[in-house]
């Protein structure tokens, strides 16, 4: 997902044109994290962030990433804590959160003990929101029964609408209920919608060629421009990512989505929202 | 106070995950390095008792414990008793062990997040002003209870003496006609059902993953070394000072630093005192 994988692409245009991203990338990602934050702040009065990243490389940069915009943007960050991959005891970074009286806790882990985070943040009550970035157990289906409900209100960025419930295009739920009927499971983490699409834009690119010639296929498919699962498809011509929008008419749509009574609901992009960010109830505001 | 509390809490869990290890160590001097492959194999044990059997959760925790302890018992039967007495043999059987229960499972499909244990009782309370989950507050009472009932059945049963006689002389027992076998299969299976008593009453804080096996492993070892190997005692001890110094690397330096005290306390105890706190391996201290 990182931003210098397309600006590579730009850079060294004869070496790496064969390579084209069809997923949301990173900066996209934080960005609408920030909106979110903002949104957060506007209503609430939001304006202490903290953050847990995993020690793992992406997430570590990603943490201090976050840390420098939330900063620029007036954010008082309260703490950084950085866990290792593998850690089951979260408690002493929560009481920080807690103690630091902060309204968020920013969270970018992509192992499964991250469920184990947020039941911890549940049982403890922590008066703080928990928004993942990056947060690989709430992305998945299985995380209400993973955490036994405990981690309701906890938001996570899927990145692409489809990979969870929503009606984004036509074909999203198309998609959506055709995948949980095939797997007996619902899309789940980030990529799903995405690879599912690329088939389809590959072959559209190829018919569009009237060639598998590497070269005529390339100009194909810089010249994409479909309704997908997640939005309008087209790719930027120099770099090849895929364009994002916050309106699925105009390009790729991502999703933040909130546990709600057992549900994954989409409160962003507004255009596909199907519910607003609630509160638990522990936080008084 | 969070530190006093947390402290406890992580403490106690310390030597919840030590017990096992240090009794069949202290008993049989048996490494058992399949300590924490036990405890992550007795946490899906109880979730298919729970989920696939469909068992009461008392039901199952009990049938937890006994086909652990079973299972300990065989694992000494049919593969320990073959390498007893030499060292490395038994290390190098119980880590192969370890791998087999845990990364078998992991190729069984065991793995994610989804699996976990309902809490014995939902809900929070206060200490002093800091918040702590019932299930918390559990963990201490029944660890404390377990250490008491352990000390009880050790020095007031007479398997619980013959245990004892084995740990202080072995010779000395055989010639007192204690079955020297039999001792260390039951110190085995005793030590398992531990591993497995650790689980269920800890798994309910997180998930059962895989991966836990070999942390668990660590801080079982680290506990026993610091605080002695083969003294149960040393252990306790060991248990909330390294606990306490975790929860206190946390707060002032850092959770990410929090496993390194594990490893510190090892590497220190081996350099200024090896026999650890209470051990019995005084040819240890002879030799630095």
């Amino acid at each position: 997902m990182t931003p210098k994988y397309h600006a590579l692409v730009a850079e060294q245009y004869d070496k790496f044109k064969y390579c084209f991203r069809i997923h949301g990338e990173a900066k996209n990602l934080v960005g609408e994290i920030f909106a979110n934050f903002g949104e957060l702040k506007a209503k609430y009065g939001f304006n202490n962030l903290f953050i847990i990243a995993q020690d793992v490389s992406h997430a570590r940069g990603a943490a201090n990433i976050i840390k420098k915009i939330a900063e620029k943007k007036g954010w008082n960050v309260t703490g950084l804590e950085i866990y290792p991959t593998g850690a089951t005891d979260f408690s002493m970074g929560l009481l920080k959160a807690k103690n630091s009286n902060t309204e968020i806790i920013n969270i970018w882990m992509d192992m499964p003990e991250s469920a184990i985070l947020l039941k911890q943040w549940y049982e403890m009550k922590i008066p703080a929101l928990p928004f993942g970035s990056t947060l690989a157990a709430a992305e998945q289906p299985g995380f209400w029964k993973a955490t036994g409900g405990k981690g309701e209100y906890t938001l996570c960025n899927v990145v692409n609408a489809g990979n969870a419930p929503s009606t984004a295009t036509p074909w999203t739920m198309k998609f959506y209920n055709a995948y949980a009927e095939r797997w007996k499971v619902e899309p789940e983490g980030l990529g799903t919608s995405s690879s599912y699409m690329a088939v389809y834009v590959l072959k559209d690119a190829i018919e569009r060629a009237g060639s598998l010639d590497p070269d005529k296929v390339i100009t194909a498919l810089e010249k994409t421009d479909m309704m997908g699962v997640y939005g309008r498809l087209r790719f930027d011509p120099k770099s090849h990512q895929v364009i994002p929008s916050t309106d699925p008419k105009e390009g790729a749509v991502g999703s933040i989505l909130q546990w709600q009574d057992g549900k994954r609901i989409v409160v962003y992009p507004k255009s596909i929202a199907t519910g607003k960010i609630l509160l638990p109830p522990w936080m008084n505001k | 106070m969070e530190i006093l509390v947390y402290g406890t809490i992580n403490s106690v869990a310390l030597a919840l995950y030590a017990l096992g290890f240090a009794l069949v160590y202290g008993t049989s001097r048996l490494p058992n390095f399949a300590h924490g492959a036990l405890y992550v194999l007795s946490g899906f044990i109880a979730w298919s008792a729970l989920n696939t059997l469909g068992l009461p959760y008392l039901a199952s925790i009990l049938l937890t414990l006994i086909v652990t302890a079973i299972i300990g018992a065989i694992i000494y039967q049919f593969v320990l008793i073959r390498v007893r007495g030499m060292e490395i043999s038994e290390i190098i059987a119980t880590y192969a062990i370890a791998l087999a229960i845990l990364e078998g499972l992991r190729w069984g499909g065991f793995k994610g997040m989804t699996y976990t244990l309902p809490a014995f009782i939902e809900g929070s309370t206060s200490i002093a002003g800091v918040s702590v989950d019932y299930q918390r507050l559990l963990v201490v009472i029944i660890g404390a209870a377990m250490v008491a009932c352990l000390w009880l059945f050790t020095h007031h049963t007479r398997i619980g003496l013959a245990l004892r006689g084995m740990a202080q002389d072995e010779r000395a027992a055989l010639m007192l006609g204690i079955d020297s076998d039999m001792m260390a299969l039951v110190a085995m299976a005793l030590g398992s059902s531990l591993a497995a008593f650790a689980a269920v009453l800890l798994m309910p804080l997180g998930n059962i993953v895989v991966e836990s096996g070999y942390n668990v492993l660590i801080l079982a070892i680290s506990v026993c070394i610091v605080g002695g190997l083969g003294s149960w005692a040393g252990a306790v001890l060991a248990a909330f000072l390294i606990g306490f110094a975790q929860i206190l690397t946390a707060v002032y330096l850092g959770s990410h630093y929090q496993m390194v005290v594990a490893l510190l306390a090892i590497i220190l105890t081996l350099i200024i005192k090896p026999s650890g706190l209470f051990g019995q391996q005084k040819e240890l201290e002879e030799r630095v």
